[in-house]
């Protein structure tokens, strides 16, 4: 791999700072600055206040357990920092030994770092100093050790058998805004605790919702995440780059070819392999009838939380089309598990072209028939409008990405700021709302169907031919007849895609790409094995649902469904 | 025949219904049974040929008073249990009370029977009632002094809870 | 006014009729609202259990027979048993009432409008029992919406009722019906206050019978099922039921009251009747299957700020009308 200049200057950092910046290296593809622990804290703040930084979003958060790497400093903590407009992104690293494992919290710099390092810590045992409420958030809480360590034994069982009351985090909350509790009264009276979920209608998926009501009103709502995790960054590390893909399919299983594209960008990255354009423009193609797909269920089942249940099926009707149209190409409808390192699983069929002109010359009637129902609906605009409001600040601070973000009113889209796959030769527009609510992600959504379905016209058009997977010997095994038994080279390329799959030199890369829920990223480090040495996903709608109590406590318990529903958290995903 | 049948199923309930409302200790109980004391009531209206009168107790009081008692229980009581308890401190007061208020109906009864007050002219117990147009007259003609000073004790009641639930000066 | 000569005959022949009616009415509905939402949303519907699905009714009746009949541990359990029975009563008496054609009617009484709305705001208590005993938070929410809806909305309903009341001078639904004798429904006639009180008394109806957009006591996406969360079986069938009867009744009576009853172009009889309130049935599923739900707190507004002053003031329109009339 090249290490490129990325033309960062990091001297103010280094006037700041003096020797506590111990070194400025690259984490593909973006800068990163490597500090002692002492000045981390400052580092983050200056890199979140400094006029040429601005690194006003926490985009990622994690740890690497560097056992087998190195020899002393047991963990990197790795702060992946981000200004949206500008596109920039500075990673900051900070090394702890494993007996003195803590860094200092970064919760006041920016609101997603309260998950983020509650996720680390449950993973990986660092504590994070001055953390309000560090306790873990995936695993049960009567799980024993930490399961992202290199040295954890992953046959271990555990024995989780009580339910978290969380009245300890509803304390805490209430001390940290007693405000809320007195809102309305000077006597609040009696309030009441109610669960909502684990299994609850409007939780799509397993989440669950400590509210405390007065009447029905919510004070504070405490979520608990968890339910459905799968220990799928485990996984990957004990799987070959391509048996991770199949993995990849259950992160948001509205759309898993958007994270099949997602993780194996990131695997090409790492190998440096660039895809020819007909598979380019394939995955395109995929991406957004998945990105259609999910928004057409999102959108479908926020409706019905508010009441509406015809429109589901309009919605549904037309992706079960489109699921006919995927089943084609990849053989599966809702686990695709598509694409492969260097290429795809297979190319198009040949109907592949008309059946999905023919599906989208029937997108805009089932959406407009939705839209004819609820767009001008004075019920729909009285549950929607200004319901489930969030500032663009707080919004960008809690990590939001993705069609929320754009609710909010940046106009901000990675296929147009920092465009892969040839995005760039595509014409389309990025719907932009303006104030946040439920009401402008809803409708971001019904556009952004009718904007991919434009895109994958365009690239039905421009469709090139050509090979669908990479020249390079790690893309696909070798032809048998012609370069396996022919010669030297195929031989021991067969051999060695055979005994030791791919492998990646030895590096690490953080790659995203724009899933329909916002930033997908993937950051992968590689020991220049066969199987990922850490692969870690940041899956939009977890920092998205960190936000949840900040925009439900003083809505009403109606809206608090509805509000979930508008923010598309996929439990598969979040949970992971 | 059939009239003696009916008052005396009713009036056995509307009594049982009625030592319910008094003795039982859970307050929800107290309201429903209270409900069906109303109800009962209305039933003996009926076989007394007064059949607007029994409507009306139904749809106030069965209807609204109890929704409204209800209500009050949620408004005011903890809601995450069942069971709310109530009881009186002092039987001998209340025994009293009792007999006090019953006394005054006996006397108010025989009085009325004594004097022979009608309501309504004669055909009040006849379809009489279906008619709009009597009833009306009769509300706001014959019994408008009674009807106005109901008005504003009710106006007053609402002012003054107005008055109570309102925060303090803002 | 009797069919069958007999007073004693005729409400023991009529009881039989009205209630077997009723039952096959609910038990249909069902299946007539599965069918119409099944077309507004390109599916077919019931298909499998005889034509087109005719037995489907009848075959979720024997499944809601056979199941458990579950009450949860901490419950109230008196009330928890009782209420599913008392919230059919409500609507099976309030049908004694009902004339569906001239004499086709249990009992006309001098009262009868008044008895059937009175009837109908009874239905809210067997409904708060069965929240309250559940002890369930969800169904204790349900229930004390279902009683501040209640509380709202009967007050509307009956300012609207009481426009037919006063343009007809009568609470028999016999002589409302005769008083719109020639194709002056009182939807139609006053032009102005007649149609609005039409409306009124529609929305009204919808809010008490809890159909959206105004089912927030049972908003499945919000409360699990409200009041009926922990219901089960036949039991929770028979809460089915009551509210289907309600919504039936509610069709029938704005039919009778608006629309001219069985009175029609050609010749009167129980078919109007049936036909116009099979179109208000109807109307209700399709707003059903199209809207969405409000939020209690707009439901509150909305009767207080908009449908109680409408009441008013078409209560006072109707009875300058009469007056100058």
């Amino acid at each position: 791999m090249v290490t490129t200049s990325t033309g960062i200057d990091f001297s103010k950092l280094r006037q700041r700072i003096g020797d506590g910046l111990l070194e400025e290296t690259v984490l593909l593809p973006m800068p990163c600055v490597r500090v002692k622990r002492a000045a981390l804290a400052e580092t983050l703040q200056f890199l979140r206040d400094d006029p040429e930084f601005r690194l006003h979003q926490l985009s990622e958060l994690t740890v690497v357990d560097m056992l087998y790497l190195r020899e002393d400093d047991r963990f990197d903590v790795v702060y992946l920092l981000r200004n949206i407009p500008n596109e920039l992104r500075v990673a900051v690293k900070c090394a702890i030994p494993e007996e003195d494992a803590w860094v200092p919290t970064a919760v006041g710099l920016w609101a997603a770092a309260d998950w983020g390092e509650r996720e680390a810590f449950d993973q990986y045992g660092v504590r994070f100093e001055g953390h309000p409420n560090l306790k873990r958030i995936l695993n049960h809480h009567e799980f024993v050790g930490h399961p992202l360590r290199k040295d954890y034994d992953i046959y271990r069982g555990h024995w989780c058998s009580e339910a978290e009351t969380l009245l300890d985090e509803l304390e805490l909350r209430r001390r940290r805004f007693p405000e809320r509790r007195n809102r309305t009264d000077e006597d609040p009276g009696e309030t009441m605790i109610l669960n909502i979920g684990p299994s609850h209608p409007a939780s799509h998926g397993t989440l669950r919702n400590l509210v405390e009501l007065d009447g029905e009103r919510i004070l504070y709502s405490i979520p608990e995440i968890g339910y459905l995790h799968r220990g799928f960054e485990k996984s990957a590390e004990t799987h070959e780059y391509n048996q991770v893909v199949p993995y990849t399919d259950r992160l948001n299983y509205l759309s898993a070819i958007s994270n099949n594209v997602g993780y194996i960008k990131a695997v090409e990255e790492l190998c440096g392999i660039e895809v020819p354009p007909r598979c380019q423009a394939i995955r395109v193609i995929l991406c957004e009838l998945s990105r259609i797909m999910d928004h057409l269920v999102c959108n479908g089942a926020n409706i019905v939380d508010l009441g509406a249940l015809t429109n589901f099926w309009y919605l549904f009707n037309l992706r079960e089309k489109i699921y006919n149209v995927i089943e084609g190409v990849t053989g599966a409808r809702l686990t695709n598990s598509y694409t492969r390192v260097g290429g795809l699983w297979n190319d198009i069929n040949d109907d592949f072209v008309e059946q999905t002109r023919a599906v989208l010359a029937e997108i805009p009637q089932h959406v407009d028939d939705t839209l004819k129902l609820v767009a001008r609906n004075r019920i729909f605009l009285d549950r929607t409008v200004g319901v489930g409001k969030i500032s663009l600040d707080d919004a960008i601070s809690y990590g939001w990405v993705g069609p929320c973000l754009r609710g909010c009113g940046l106009d901000h889209d990675l296929r147009k700021s920092d465009p892969y796959y040839g995005y760039e030769q595509y014409d389309f527009e990025v719907p932009v709302g303006h104030q946040g609510d439920s009401y402008d992600r809803i409708m971001i959504r019904f556009e952004e169907i009718k904007q991919s379905a434009r895109i994958v016209e365009q690239a039905l058009d421009n469709l090139p031919d050509g090979p669908f997977r990479a020249d390079h010997p790690m893309a696909y095994l070798p032809d048998k007849q012609s370069k396996t038994y022919a010669n030297i080279e195929g031989l021991v390329n067969h051999f060695k895609i055979v005994m030791h799959g791919i492998t990646p030199p030895q590096g690490e890369v953080y790659s995203w790409t724009e899933a329909p829920n916002g930033e997908l990223g993937f950051y992968i480090v590689s020991d220049g094995g066969m199987k990922p040495y850490k692969c870690k996903v940041r899956p939009p709608c977890f920092y998205i649902y960190s936000a949840f109590p900040h925009i439900v406590e003083g809505e009403m318990i109606a809206d608090a469904v509805a509000i979930l529903g508008s923010l598309n958290i996929v439990a598969g995903e979040l949970d992971r | 025949m059939l009239e003696w049948i009916a008052f005396v199923v009713l009036g056995a309930t509307l009594l049982t219904a009625g030592w319910k409302v008094v003795t039982s200790r859970d307050l929800v109980h107290s309201v429903l049974w209270l409900g069906l004391t109303l109800a009962a009531t209305a039933g003996l209206f009926v076989t007394l040929h007064a059949e607007f009168l029994a409507a009306v107790q139904i749809l106030l009081y069965t209807g609204g008073v109890v929704t409204l008692m209800i209500f009050g229980i949620m408004l005011t009581r903890r809601l995450s249990s069942v069971h709310i308890e109530h009881g009186s401190t002092s039987r001998a007061r209340a025994f009293a009370l009792a007999l006090a208020a019953l006394a005054l109906v006996v006397f108010g009864v025989s009085e009325a029977s004594r004097v022979g007050y009608e309501v309504g002219g004669s055909d009040a117990g006849s379809s009489g009632l279906g008619d709009t147009q009597a009833l009306g007259s009769m509300v706001l003609r014959d019994l408008v002094l009674p009807f106005e000073v109901l008005s504003i004790l009710l106006l007053a009641a609402m002012i003054g809870a107005i008055v109570l639930a309102r925060k303090v000066d803002p | 006014m009797t069919l069958f000569g007999n007073p004693w005959l005729h409400g023991f022949i009529m009881g039989v009729i009205v209630l077997s009616g009723a039952m096959g009415v609910a038990a249909y509905a069902v299946w007539f609202e599965r069918k119409f939402a099944a077309r507004m949303q390109n599916r077919p519907g019931p298909t499998e259990v005889g034509y087109a699905g005719l037995l489907q009714p009848i075959a979720d009746l024997l499944k809601l027979m056979q199941k458990e009949h579950l009450v949860p541990f901490s419950a109230d359990r008196p009330l928890f048993n009782l209420a599913p029975v008392l919230v059919v009563i409500a609507p099976l008496a309030t049908l004694a009432v009902i004339p569906f054609g001239p004499g086709w009617v249990g009992s006309d009484p001098s009262i009868g409008l008044l008895f059937a709305l009175a009837l109908s705001s009874l239905m809210v208590i067997p409904i708060w029992m069965a929240g309250w005993a559940s002890n369930n938070k969800y169904a204790l929410l349900g229930a004390m919406r279902a009683a501040a809806q209640a509380i709202s909305y009967e007050i509307p309903l009956l300012l609207a009722a009481l426009v037919p009341i006063i343009l007809s001078g009568s609470f028999r639904i016999g002589d409302i019906v005769a008083a719109q004798e020639g194709g002056q429904w009182f939807a139609l006639w006053p032009p102005g206050p007649g149609f609005l009180a039409f409306v009124l008394f529609f929305l009204t109806s919808l809010a008490e019978s809890n159909r959206i957009p105004f089912d927030i006591p049972e908003a499945e996406s919000e409360l699990v099922a409200g009041v009926t969360t922990e219901y089960s079986g036949m039991i929770f069938g028979l809460i089915y039921l009551a509210e289907y009867l309600h919504t039936f009744i509610a069709s029938a009576l704005a039919a009778l009251l608006f629309l001219g009853g069985w009175q029609g172009p050609g010749p009167d009889g129980i078919h109007w009747m049936m036909l116009k309130t099979v179109l208000i049935f109807a109307t209700i599923f399709w707003i059903r299957w199209s809207w969405l739900r409000y939020r209690a707190d707009q439901l509150m507004s909305i009767c207080w700020k908009i449908f109680l002053p409408l009441g008013l003031v078409l209560v006072m329109a109707s009875a300058i009308w009469v007056h100058l009339r």
